[in-house]
């Protein structure tokens, strides 16, 4: 995203709406004397909010025509904006929200998603890139049909093509699907890799219901000191047809 | 994206929190979901909704209810309710109506096992948060994260709730008013206007007004 500098007026209106915050700097002309605003383009995700918000009178901000690999930034990070480079529809997977009639995820799997740069800092691939790292080191296999997946140069390893290291994103998940043996090897990675990242991270754990509402990952996260939110997401298993539990 | 998961708060203001959504399967009973998934907004759409949206024409505080009707599209369709009750007679319904379509609600577990529970409804699993890991300093602070993770595409900017705080504050817009305003940017409509409104309300007297 940028702002014409010739036409703004310097109300600093659209700053306010941005997903980032403070990624907008106030500059004043040296030459006129006049102010305004700069977005700092290498930090901007291109989420397209400040511009949707329709604040700025002066019609001033404006997205580019972005190439390739600068696109991605969009794509991740404006949901009106499909994924076109990844050849992905929407976001990620269905995850948990579709499972009681695909039974992707079964009793005695887990899925998992680390969904790096959530909530409001962003995240760049390069660190992306960490996270997949340790985990392609326990052997996980990514899932096959999510975009971040589809912009890895080797889903074996984690690695991500290197022109879209330096991008910057909203969110990109990082998502697979594992036995529930593997969850302690997993979170352990997970904590690792945490701690060399310049980013955060939201951790998803997805799990079917045992009978009685019984979760049976809840013991493996108590013994692992993992805090547990109160809250969270439920399937109410409404969809037909059901799939068949293996 | 699992856009209604990470939501924060504590468990008393997260228990008048109950964002949905209805959604096909792709490969499995995505044809013909349209008419069903316009159902589920019609029922929503009776049982006080505080939001509803489609991520293609917005919520509802920018699309009406009746256009959002008309021109929904076969994706996921979103509602936010604000009570228990609410949510329980909605699930009996949405059960009666027998659409086949998946629903997936979130809120604070224990609440919603016993509305599926008087509903006569059996989950079928749970997704949980398992927190913020890496450089949590560069997140914006508990109260404002409260707020903005209403929106879990990330389109509810702290700058936004810091300004709507200062004008609350300076009396130029009621608690209600700024809950709406910031329900706006979040396209699919799970934002909770209700429930910003009164964390607003509580921030009040908490945050300075700065003049820039
Ligand atoms: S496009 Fe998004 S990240 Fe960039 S300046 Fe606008 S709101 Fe901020
Ligand atoms: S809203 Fe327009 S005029 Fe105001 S600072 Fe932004 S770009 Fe400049």
């Amino acid at each position: 995203m940028r702002i014409d500098k010739d036409k703004c007026a310097g109300c600093g209106q659209c700053t306010e709406f941005c997903t980032l915050g403070r990624i907008a700097v106030c500059r004043r002309d040296p030459r006129t004397g006049k102010l305004y605003y700069e977005i700092n383009e290498d930090e901007c995700v291109d989420c397209g909010v400040c511009l949707r918000a329709g604040v700025c009178s002066a019609g001033a901000l404006y997205m580019p025509a972005y190439a390739w690999p600068r696109t991605v930034r969009s794509a991740f990070s404006d949901p009106t904006v499909e994924h076109r480079d990844t050849k992905v529809a929407g976001r990620g997977t269905e995850e948990i929200k579709t499972n009681e009639i695909t039974g992707r995820i079964k009793r005695g799997f887990v899925g998992i998603s680390c969904e790096m740069g959530r909530p409001s800092v962003g995240a760049r691939f390069y660190d992306i890139e960490k996270v997949a790292m340790a985990l392609a080191r326990l052997g996980v296999e990514f899932e096959p049909n999510n975009p971040c997946t589809r912009l890895m140069a080797d889903p074996q390893t984690g690695r991500y093509k290197a022109e879209v290291l330096n991008e910057k994103v909203l969110s990109a998940i990082i998502e697979m699907i594992i036995p529930l043996a593997q969850l302690p090897a997993v979170l352990t990675a997970i904590r690792g890799a945490a701690a060399g990242v310049d980013c955060v991270f939201c951790v998803d754990l997805i799990t079917v219901l045992e009978p009685g509402n019984a979760i049976p990952t809840l013991p493996l996260l108590q013994s692992l000191q993992w805090p547990v939110s109160p809250n969270g997401k439920m399937n109410t298993g409404l969809g037909r047809p059901l799939a068949k539990e293996g | 994206m699992s856009h209604t998961l990470h939501r924060q708060g504590t468990p008393a203001n997260l228990d008048n929190d109950f964002p949905m959504h209805a959604l096909p399967a792709r490969g499995f009973n995505h044809e013909g979901a349209l008419p069903k998934l316009k159902q589920f907004l019609a029922i929503a759409h009776r049982h006080n909704p505080v939001n509803l949206g489609d991520v293609k024409l917005g919520n509802k505080y920018v699309t009406a209810y009746d256009e959002l009707y008309e021109q929904l599209t076969t994706s996921s369709t979103h509602a936010v309710l604000a009570d228990k009750d609410d949510l329980t007679a909605l699930l009996a319904e949405v059960k009666a109506a027998d659409l086949g379509m998946s629903l997936t609600i979130s809120g604070l577990f224990a609440r919603l096992f016993a509305c599926c529970d008087q509903a006569g409804i059996q989950p079928h699993a749970v997704e949980h948060s398992l927190g913020v890991l890496g450089k949590t300093e560069q997140m914006p602070e508990a109260e404002i994260a409260q707020i903005t993770t209403m929106c879990g595409h990330a389109m509810v900017a702290q700058g936004l709730v810091r300004r709507l705080i200062g004008k609350v504050k300076k009396g130029e817009m009621t608690p209600a008013e700024a809950g709406i305003e910031l329900a706006k940017p979040c396209r699919c409509g799970i934002f909770n206007p209700a429930r910003a409104a009164m964390l607003i309300d509580e921030y009040c007297a908490l945050f300075t007004v700065t003049v820039r």
